[in-house]
């Protein structure tokens, strides 16, 4: 081995940062996921109907019985067709377990995600 | 060629620290859930291993525990006649006995002869209270010592009253599919009859094969006020935030107390009760919301001596948490 392959080359700096910033970006990514990678689910009469972020801001009508509006790291139901408006009163969940029920229209959201628990009674 | 080295270096460094990543990412242990509209709730399959046409087997499953339930006319048996006997299958008939026992030990705070009342308040779709008069006469009609079962007969001396399978119902269900589950060959699992949960097996993802259930916040400020880790048995809650109806700001739940005639009003807000008689601490759960702790404590008191596994957990209304024999299921409060 020559002397000329044992010394830093402008290359291998290159290829340094290029591997350190990647780790770093990493690094901030599976942060970002664990520490909001709750998920939104919706289903209707059992079905899983649409799956979502919690963390995207955004708007799902349901079969055009209800707006499920995702905003802020949150859930709430708006417009829904059925008379009482349970779902609707019933605000807004958060958090992982918590779930939003509409029974006349057999509509279940609920947010999952990894957790200390199994299920959760009530 | 310096290039080419350069970028296949990269290359397999960038492999080698996604892989890391990746494996760091993955689920311990798989989970496969089966969701259901049935017995008038959400109901949630949990298994470890997916079974076989899961889907259809929870639903016949379902469907069985729901006609066994019901075949005798429905959730809640009315009498058309004075004097009229029904002829109960043997888990209707057994659930009655359970009841009956409850009711005797909590002197009537928890009453399945209540379902006049039920019918009357009718929570679900009502959007105002029943008149006082409506509700005195439903009271008259409830009393569980006026009732008689004679193996699976069961006598109404009056015309009008009945008994309401509704608060007993669920827990009966989680016990008898997971008995079927566990004959169909499936290992382990997680029943969730509307947030009455019932366990069965090992929980693959747990080294004692326990499984962490979370009692619901009812104050909704965070999803669960604490957790049990329990095994093959039953964590049921009965919560007034459940159903009810605001009306002229008072709001009116659907645990009605068939001593006044309203939904029970003592502080507490939910009574969670761990218990691997499915029935029994469905049953329960109710009487200890109606009765209220001090009442409750006294009927656990007494229970516990047949029951050792007897657990329960009040939140009353204030967020405070009492508990009662919590510590062998290592509950665990925020």
């Amino acid at each position: 081995m020559d002397e000329k392959n044992l010394k830093i080359r402008k290359s291998d700096i290159i290829l340094t940062a290029v591997i350190v910033s990647f780790c770093i970006a990493a690094a901030a990514f599976l942060f970002f996921m664990r520490s909001g990678g709750e998920t939104v689910q919706i289903y209707r009469d059992g079905e899983l109907f649409a799956e979502r972020s919690l963390n995207k801001d955004e708007t799902v009508n349901v079969d055009g019985m209800m707006d499920v509006v995702i905003k802020n790291g949150s859930v709430h139901v708006e417009n829904s067709v059925c008379p009482s408006g349970v779902c609707e009163h019933s605000g807004a969940v958060s958090k992982k377990g918590e779930s939003i029920i509409c029974l006349p229209n057999k509509i279940l959201i609920k947010i999952t995600g990894e957790g200390e628990t199994d299920a959760i009674s009530g | 060629m310096k290039v080419f080295r350069s970028v296949l270096k990269l290359f397999l460094i960038m492999s080698a620290v996604i892989s890391v990543l990746i494996c760091g990412c993955e689920n311990t242990t798989g989970r496969f859930e089966e969701t259901f509209f049935a017995m008038d709730t959400v109901v949630t399959f949990t298994f470890y291993k997916q079974p076989d046409n899961s889907s259809s087997l929870c639903l016949s499953l379902l469907s069985e525990a729901e006609k066994e339930l019901t075949e005798c006319g429905g959730y809640l048996i009315t009498a058309e006649n004075d004097g009229e006997t029904v002829k109960l299958n043997d888990t209707l008939a057994s659930i009655i006995n359970k009841s009956l026992t409850v009711s005797s030990l909590c002197g009537g705070y928890y009453d399945i002869t209540v379902a006049p009342l039920v019918t009357l308040w009718n929570i679900r779709e009502a959007t105002a209270p029943p008149s006082e008069q409506d509700i005195d006469a439903a009271v008259s009609l409830i009393g569980y010592d006026r009732i008689k079962l004679d193996g699976n007969s069961l006598f109404f001396p009056k015309k009008g009253m009945g008994v309401d399978f509704g608060s007993a119902g669920k827990g009966f269900a989680g016990d008898r599919i997971a008995e079927k589950l566990i004959e169909d060959g499936v290992e382990a699992g997680i029943i969730n009859l509307g947030g009455n949960i019932r366990v069965f097996g090992e929980n693959p993802g747990n080294p004692e094969g326990k499984f962490t259930v979370g009692i619901k916040d009812p104050s909704g400020r965070s999803a669960v006020i604490g957790s049990v880790k329990v095994k093959n048995t039953n964590v049921i809650t009965s919560g007034a935030y459940e159903r009810f109806f605001v009306y002229e700001n008072t709001r009116y739940h659907h645990i009605l107390d068939p001593k006044t005639g309203y939904p029970a009003e003592n502080g507490t807000e939910s009574v969670t009760v761990i218990c691997e008689d499915g029935a029994l601490a469905d049953i329960l759960s109710t009487a200890l919301f109606v009765s209220g702790y001090k009442a409750g404590m006294d009927m656990l008191e007494k229970l516990i001596e047949d029951h050792p596994d007897i657990a329960a957990v009040f939140v009353f209304s204030d967020g405070s948490v009492s508990t009662f024999n919590t510590d062998i299921y290592e509950a665990e409060f925020k």
